[in-house]
């Protein structure tokens, strides 16, 4: 099968048939007619010069058939291979036609279908930039978004506001290929802007920049509340742009006031170093939106600043807070010194609580601390007042008592609460409590000299071994 | 009332000024013109027995005077006037505040007895000795 398949002409190349071709319809004919002359025409009738000229002439002619046959293979073969050029993807190649005929208006339909699928690929090429440059704008609205959906998060979730502009400020980097972005803040009560916030090259220096509104390049901007645009096609006043290049060390820059309760907060700003750049109308809205991210945030943070200012009662325990005590103590005080009386203080912490929070965990730590306050609480009269003072402190302002008779409260609380650990039958688990006794007029007549007396009393307490008062 | 230095309606007056404006009520009769400092002070002595000292007469060792701060003095509205001994001498406009004599003792590691003056006589000794 395979030797009748070697025989086969059908997947031989023209050139091969060409040959074939040649042997067959002239070679052959040719040796024929030789074989008849020189057997049968030449002995019978001898030389003859005209039958000479009729073998050359038709030797002639047939050569001459070939020639042309070849020719034609030859351009055939010729347009093939320039045809597998163009389909290797060499569609910059031109067959080059010479003749009108078959072959060559072959040649010119293939030149023809190649200016097509140039054409073509151009404009798919063009397509397929724009696909990307729609997928890039995409990905970086994407990106956009998701920071905004987090800075949200973060000011939903009570975050503390340096680590929310932090972010913000790293967030906007991300727009207009900026090297830096900035936030500077307005100084409280002052027409100066200090640099709160830098992320990018040359950030530690930016740290330093203070400036004076009235002579900066943000005042106009401030002034009319809206952007201020640096580029190479903004009509900033050259004076002002040299001042801020030299300052920022930047060439361009997009800057948005941010403004909270129609208040000027600060300024957040994008910039680069780039020659011949001019930022396009979305980087202009994206700023503005992290701008107002900020002025959330601050708004944010003031308004929870003074919910906890209005906040008397600590959430876990019940007691009154540490700031609603100090405020209390101050009260008392002077009301102590009008009536001519004594006002005393007690702190009270719980020993190794750090150690018990570690081995117990969380829950029960709160647990204790509970019960620990209701004890406490159940110690005093209705004037006195108990406060969670920190952590894991306690503290019992006692209206008229001196300190002797605080001393002897404090002592009760302690007994109170390490009898009712007592019967833990873990070791670790029986809490108990030592105690600073401080007194008006005795240790002196303001707050914090009291607060410091009865924390000093504590800190001697614990160094005598805990579990004790002093006074 | 009982010694007729005042009436009825003037205590009453007292009373509601106290609740008013607070302070004691010694202070307010004497500010209200209805008694002398020196009738809070006898009335004291009368009623308690406790020995009245008129302290413009009176030099106090200033060594004595430093045995209580001057906080406390002036919040307490007393000064001590001689230690004998483990026993120190006061002089106080109000000896019925017992948690102040308390304070006194646990401050001084004394003993303390008391006279009755009056709140000025106080009050200038108090700027006497204890300039700051």
């Amino acid at each position: 099968m395979n030797k009748v398949k070697d025989l086969s002409l059908v997947s031989r190349s023209l050139r091969y048939k060409l040959r074939i071709v040649f042997y067959l319809t002239l070679v052959l004919p040719l040796l024929i007619s030789l074989y008849l002359i020189s057997n049968y025409i030449l002995p019978q009738i001898g030389f003859k010069i005209h039958i000479a000229v009729l073998v050359i002439v038709d030797i002639a002619i047939a050569v001459g058939g070939f020639l042309i046959i070849r020719e034609v293979i030859n351009r055939v073969v010729s347009m093939s291979s320039e045809a597998r050029l163009i389909a290797n993807g060499n569609l910059e190649h031109h067959i080059a036609v010479s003749s009108e005929d078959e072959v060559g208006n072959l040649g010119e339909t293939l030149n023809r279908l190649t200016e097509r699928i140039r054409d073509n690929m151009e404009e798919l090429k063009s397509y397929s930039e724009k696909t990307t440059e729609i997928n890039l704008e995409i990905q970086r609205r994407v990106i956009v978004l998701s920071s905004l959906l987090q800075i949200s998060s973060l000011i939903s979730q009570g975050a503390k506001l340096d680590e929310i502009l932090k972010i913000t400020v790293e967030r906007s980097r991300q727009i207009a290929d900026s090297d830096v972005a900035y936030l500077l803040f307005r100084e409280t009560g002052a027409d100066t802007l200090m640099m709160k916030m830098a992320e990018g090259i040359n950030s530690q220096d930016l740290l330093k920049i203070r400036i004076d509104i009235g002579k900066s390049i943000f005042n106009s901007a401030i002034k009319s509340h809206s952007a201020l645009i640096l580029d190479e096609h903004s009509p900033v006043p050259p004076n002002l742009r040299v001042q801020f290049c030299e300052e920022f060390k930047l060439r361009n820059t997009v800057a948005l006031p941010i403004y909270c309760r129609g208040e000027l907060l600060g300024i957040l700003g994008i910039g680069n170093t780039r020659e011949k750049f001019s930022y396009k109308k979305d980087s202009l809205e994206l700023i503005d939106i992290f701008a107002k991210q900020i002025a959330i945030a601050v708004e944010n943070d003031i308004l929870m600043h003074r919910v906890e200012k209005l906040e008397i009662k600590d959430t876990l325990t019940g007691l009154y807070n540490a700031a609603f005590i100090q405020g209390r103590l101050q009260e008392e005080i002077k009301r102590a010194v009008t009536y001519q009386r004594p006002c005393a203080f007690i702190i009270l912490n719980i020993d190794n609580f750090k150690k018990y929070r570690e081995a117990f965990g969380a829950l029960a730590w709160e647990a204790t601390l509970k019960k620990v306050a209701t004890l406490i609480k159940d110690s005093v009269s209705d004037i006195d007042r108990v406060a969670r003072f920190g952590d894991n402190d306690f503290a019992v302002l006692l209206p008229e008592k001196n300190k002797r008779q605080a001393a002897e409260i404090a002592e009760g609380m302690r007994k109170k609460i390490e009898f009712s650990f007592s019967e833990e039958a873990d070791v670790s688990k029986r809490i108990t409590v030592s105690g600073g006794v401080s007194e008006n007029p005795l240790d002196g007549i303001g707050a914090d000299e009291i607060i410091k007396k009865a924390s000093d009393c504590l800190a001697l307490a614990k160094t005598k071994g805990k579990n004790i008062v002093v006074k | 009332m009982e010694r007729g230095i005042i009436n009825e309606r003037q205590l009453e007056k007292a009373l509601n000024t106290q609740r008013e404006k607070s302070g004691l009520i010694g202070e307010i009769l004497v500010e209200l013109g209805y008694a002398r400092e020196e009738d809070i002070a006898q009335a004291l002595t009368a009623q308690y027995g406790f020995p009245y000292l008129p302290l413009s007469n009176y030099e106090i060792d200033p060594e004595i005077a430093k045995l209580v701060p001057a906080r406390v003095a002036r919040q307490y509205l007393l000064i001590p006037i001689d230690k004998i001994g483990n026993n120190l001498t006061l002089a106080m406009s109000n000896p019925l505040n017992v948690q102040a004599i308390e304070d006194i003792e646990m401050l001084c590691g004394c003993s303390v007895q008391t006279f009755v003056s009056t709140s000025t006589d106080i009050r200038k000794a108090i700027d006497k000795y204890y300039k700051e």
